[in-house]
């Protein structure tokens, strides 16, 4: 079986790289190894609208879930900092849903012209004198081998496409955050509630936060991010969001509807995501937001410029690491910068304390922010609290 | 893989338990998340549909352990750092 270009992986990155991909002439097939694209979702399920109108990606009812005006970042002792959804940073917009949002990029996908199949595995590569030549696939018990021009991995977090081909994407400890979510509902709304995406910071949730991401109007995505290096034991993100959950007296009633589990990576950019036939995208690649752990809007951009990479590529027959280059180059100008900077301030905001947490967004809800950044944040902490600001000096 | 069944009779909550001499994997509580493999330093986790298995390289760090959120991954039974009774 003779493709130009193998996608592992039907999540955003792989649908967009697919999508791209075809609608510049390559033959294109997409596997995913579940029986359902979307499904189970490991996603907290809040995203921006920044990214979508430039990934042709059009609004669209069936997968929003709802749309919230803004975020609010909650801290220790309970201070409010709202920002406005203008203003804000990856992870408010709309909350999807991530099943039907999954399907629709694929859907996508499959109209630029990308076969795609399901409960097909990648077991392994083929090689031949070093390049990447195709992959070994497992489908509904049959073994085939698909060659292909490039072979891209969009295998998400548990990525094993990258190091089979020998691509560094092992990560420390202090760069993973273990994540846990129950969607509840007959949440007992505030005054709020349903209208904001919300963060809580300080040592209930020791290196991350938990979020809460409304679903509808008592329903919401109640989730915890852990850095690894601070659990110690096992089964411990369950202990910090059930006693978290218990706090929050409009969870009194609330029921669970589902459970997510997951990991992300909080990690600094990789070294190299490309090699002679192959190329890694999304969280594969660690392109996951540090600050955030949201994923979708950089999986979706920088698909989006491997897609065309590759459309390129079957345009002028040229498949080379050259060309490939063309997508590290691109994803670099795109995200690097900011993946770096957003590393660089949570390995910060992991030294600082509860305290910290309850001076900077107290003083942040004080002033109020008319344009959100990290430069912008550092000003004000420097105005009002000079100490403070010696953790971030090698940041401003 | 040695495959055995605690559900009952043991006074301990555990449910279907596979055993790679390494690690040992509950089944019944394991969400196939890949949280486990994605964090394995050596790649020794491989994620099948209904079983994530673990391979000859796994050096016993227990990232695995910690990682998981619903506590699915321990020790087996006898090593210092093992829950199992």
């Amino acid at each position: 079986m003779d493709y130009d270009v193998v996608v592992i992986g039907a999540g955003p990155a792989g649908s967009l790289t697919s999508k791209y991909a075809a609608r510049g002439g390559a033959r294109v097939l997409m596997i995913e190894k579940r029986q359902e694209i979307g499904s189970p979702v490991r996603c907290g399920e809040g995203i921006t609208h920044h990214f979508l109108e430039g990934c042709d990606i059009p609004l669209d009812r069936r997968w929003m879930a709802l749309q919230v005006s803004g975020a609010k970042i909650v801290s220790p002792d309970g201070h409010v900092f709202k920002i406005d959804e203008r203003h804000a940073g990856n992870e408010v917009g709309v909350v999807v849903e991530r099943d039907i949002f999954d399907k629709t990029l694929a859907k996508h996908a499959a109209q630029a012209g990308a076969d795609i199949w399901v409960k097909a595995t990648a077991t392994g590569l083929l090689r031949d004198d070093g390049k990447v030549t195709g992959v070994r696939v497992e489908r509904l018990g049959e073994k085939l081998d698909v060659n292909a021009k490039v072979v891209v991995g969009a295998d998400g977090y548990e990525s094993q496409v990258g190091r089979w081909a020998g691509i560094k994407t092992i990560l420390k400890s202090e760069d993973v955050t273990g994540c846990l979510q129950y969607r509840l509902t007959n949440i007992q709304p505030d005054e709020d509630f349903s209208h904001y995406c919300e963060f809580y910071l300080g040592s209930g949730a020791p290196g991350g936060y938990v979020w809460v991401f409304p679903k509808d109007e008592c329903t919401a995505n109640v989730g915890i991010g852990l850095s690894l290096d601070r659990l110690k034991d096992r089964a411990e993100l369950k202990k910090y969001l059930d006693r978290w959950i218990a706090k929050d007296p409009r969870m009194r009633k609330a029921q669970y509807l589902d459970m997510v589990t997951g990991a992300v990576s909080t990690c600094a950019p990789i070294d190299e995501t490309v090699r002679p036939g192959i190329a890694l995208v999304g969280d594969a690649a660690r392109m996951i937001d540090p600050i955030t752990g949201g994923g979708i809007a950089n999986a979706c951009r920088a698909g989006k410029v491997l897609g065309e990479t590759l459309g390129e590529a079957s345009q002028s027959g040229d498949w080379s690491l050259d060309q490939l280059m063309k997508y590290e180059k691109g994803w670099r100008a795109l995200l690097e910068e900011g993946l770096y900077r957003n590393w660089m301030a949570k390995n910060k905001l992991m030294t600082l304390t509860d305290e910290d947490f309850d001076q900077i967004i107290g003083t942040l809800a004080e002033v109020g922010l008319e344009k959100l950044s990290v430069h912008r944040i550092l000003q004000v902490i420097k105005e009002k609290h000079p100490k403070l600001v010696d953790k971030f000096v090698d940041l401003i | 893989m040695a495959t055995s069944s605690t559900a009952s009779g043991r006074g301990h909550t555990q449910g279907i338990i596979a055993d790679s001499g390494k690690m040992v994997l509950d089944i019944s509580l394991c969400m196939h998340c890949g949280a486990c493999v994605g964090t394995c330093p050596t790649n020794s986790i491989f994620m099948h549909e209904t079983l994530n298995t673990f391979d000859d390289n796994c050096t016993q760090c227990g990232l695995c352990a910690r990682v998981c959120a619903v506590g699915a991954i321990d020790f087996p039974r006898g090593h210092r750092l093992s829950r199992q009774r």
